[in-house]
């Protein structure tokens, strides 16, 4: 087991370490930073917008060599300097600190709507193979995958804020706040667990151990939720977590609509200011976060299923 | 990214093979039929799209704005589906849109899929160092949520059209070469194969000829799904005002544009519908390859 996790450890910091690098490179391959720092009020004489172009890049250390920029980037990486943002002028990693609640609750939210209305859908659709109540099932996980999330945020917004007047429209602030967002961002997530705890539970249904239960006179509701359950709930597990990547993707829309001050939001501000430092800093943080879910979720399967430490 | 659509029966399946009538084969791969209607509609839409238009996309008409389409207002119904804020000629709009996130999906899902494929091969069929590389950069690259690396990467080098089709391409290649990867797997330690090495057959040969032919059928339905994917990307990144820009919208921009103006005009979602049709289409379509190509999940789905 130890041999496993050093092994597992090592893989996820080359990971990241090559996150890392790929991005450093894309900034500086993509043009000169410099340039963005220089203000070029018309009064300015060429030769002082140039002197202030010079002053930039020597603060940004931008005049060394490439490679020497990459270590001394790394050496001040460790230390937790990121550089400052162009736009706002604080620390890059104050801004992620500052917003990084806001999105983690609203993933959690969305993951637990995820997952409490996905696994009931798949459920019910299982037991009621082929009836109307099954097809529905179907027709909203089709919905989920085929529907562009942007413009279903709109829709709920025109209905449940606009036309309705229950919610509100964007922002943060009270609990009503959240829940539009969360449900946007779950319908991927619902869809996805709807179809595999279907699949699953008629897989679970079909196998002797449930047979057996049944023909000893167990109720069904014992026999679904003791037996059939809780051996599909590992492969929902892994959907829920595989499909991580995808969600996280997803909040950069779905915090743009609602205006959501969270990290996917403070990404696609960055993007369109050119704030290269906060984009880095947030590409390095998904990069991360997906990383270190997916350690945990190797680790815990480990611990679980011996035969995956000696793969 | 695949819908569970497919309500397939085995018993109904093996009789329709026996031949019955050509309505119960119809109706037996109806999932598939309708997604071939879809396809080859948007297909069309999208190639003839310009003679299509019964308008110039681009006609700006302000004695018009916001013109419902022409079943809903009888009387002087301006367009077909309507237009747009500027007057603008909703049905023409999105025939001429529609060009655009044809060529970035078909293109995109091209690209990912001969990348894939080959590398997928190559890392399956050598194993060893080439295998270890090459995965742990599918590794990395998987670890940046694929939407998160794709904004990036069009803030550090651009948009434009082919930079949008070449990232959104590279961005894909991970899905088909695992998958390739673990059918080749299995596959190049079959008899086949052995004989073939056996008689002196070259590498590439044997990757190309013996164990490619094979092995590529889950890359035929992953491409099938990988497109309604890029589909709902393009339509993403126009939204976040990172797409393609050009004179017509593609239809994620069109959505963007009329974002505020759809509360007055519930026509301006057509162009969502149109996605939202496309997407579940290329599923469809997917659903069906699979059934059909891989005889061993038939009757077992559903």
């Amino acid at each position: 087991m130890g041999a496993f996790i050093v092994r597992r450890l090592i893989q996820a910091a080359l990971v990241v370490i090559s996150v890392v690098t790929v991005v450093f490179f894309l900034i500086r391959v993509s043009g000169d930073p410099a340039s963005l720092g220089v203000s070029l009020e018309e009064n300015r004489t060429q030769e002082e917008i140039q002197e202030e172009h010079e002053r930039v890049k020597k603060q940004l250390g931008l005049d060394r060599h490439i490679v020497i920029q990459y270590f001394l980037f790394w050496g001040r990486a460790v230390r937790g300097e990121f550089g400052y943002s162009f736009r706002y002028s604080i620390p890059v990693t104050q801004l992620i600190i500052d917003r990084l609640p806001n999105s983690i609750r609203l993933g959690l939210l969305a993951a637990a709507i995820g997952v409490a209305a996905g696994l009931p859908l798949g459920i019910i659709a299982a037991l009621n193979r082929g009836s109307i109540l099954d097809n529905l099932a179907t027709g909203i996980s089709v919905f989920g995958i085929v529907v562009p999330q942007f413009w279903l945020a709109i829709m709920l917004i025109i209905i449940f804020s606009v036309n309705l007047g229950w919610l509100p429209t964007s922002g943060t602030g009270s609990w009503k706040h959240i829940i539009l967002p969360a449900i946007t961002l779950s319908t991927g997530l619902v869809a996805t667990v709807a179809r595999i705890s279907r699949s699953g539970m008629l897989e679970a249904l079909s196998q002797d151990y449930v047979r057996t239960a049944m023909a000893k006179g167990l109720s069904q509701r014992l026999v679904i939720f003791r037996h059939a359950l809780r051996n599909g709930s590992i492969s929902v597990i892994t959907v829920v977590v595989s499909s991580l990547p995808h969600l996280l993707g997803t909040v950069v829309i779905v915090e743009v609509v609602f205006a959501w001050p969270g990290v996917g939001n403070l990404m696609a501000q960055a993007v369109a200011n050119r704030d290269y430092p906060v984009v880095f800093i947030d590409v390095l943080l998904f990069g991360t976060i997906t990383v270190l879910i997916f350690l945990i979720m190797d680790l815990v399967y480990a611990m679980v299923d011996p035969r995956i430490r000696h793969r | 990214m695949n819908a569970a659509v497919g309500i397939s029966d085995a018993v109904s399946r093996s009789r329709a093979k026996r031949g019955k009538s050509i309505w119960r084969r119809i109706w037996i791969h109806r999932i598939g039929i309708v997604g071939i209607i879809i396809m080859v509609a948007f297909v069309v839409a999208a190639v003839f799209g310009e003679w299509l238009a019964p308008k110039d996309p681009v006609a700006i008409d302000l004695k018009n704005p916001l013109a419902k389409p022409v079943w809903a207002d009888t009387e002087n119904g301006v367009g077909l589906l309507g237009t747009d804020n500027l007057g603008r000629d909703v049905l023409s709009r999105m025939l001429v849109g529609s060009q655009l996130s044809l060529i970035v999906a078909f293109s995109a899902m091209s690209i990912g899929m001969v990348a894939g494929v080959f590398l997928g091969l190559l890392t399956g069929f050598k194993g060893g160092k080439v295998d270890d590389v090459i995965m742990r950069i599918a590794d990395t690259q998987t670890a940046i949520p694929f939407l998160v690396l794709l904004i990036a990467v069009i803030a550090f080098l651009g948009g434009g059209l082919l930079n949008m089709i070449v990232f959104i391409g590279i961005g894909s290649w991970v899905g088909f070469a695992r998958l390739i990867r673990g059918e080749v797997l299995s596959i190049r330690e079959r008899d086949y194969v052995h004989a073939a090495r056996a008689l002196g057959v070259g590498d590439l040969r044997i990757m190309l000829r013996h164990i490619m032919p094979n092995a590529i059928q889950p890359a035929i339905v992953s491409a099938s799904l990988t497109f309604g994917g890029v589909i709902l990307t393009e339509a993403a990144l126009s939204f976040l005002g990172l797409g393609v820009n050009t004179l017509v919208p593609t239809w994620g921009k069109m959505i963007a544009d009329s974002r505020d103006y759809i509360t007055l005009a519930w026509h301006l979602n057509f162009p969502a519908v149109a996605i939202m049709l496309v997407v579940l289409g290329a599923n469809l379509l997917g659903d069906w390859l699979r059934d059909i190509l891989d005889p061993r999940l038939r009757g077992r789905r559903g």
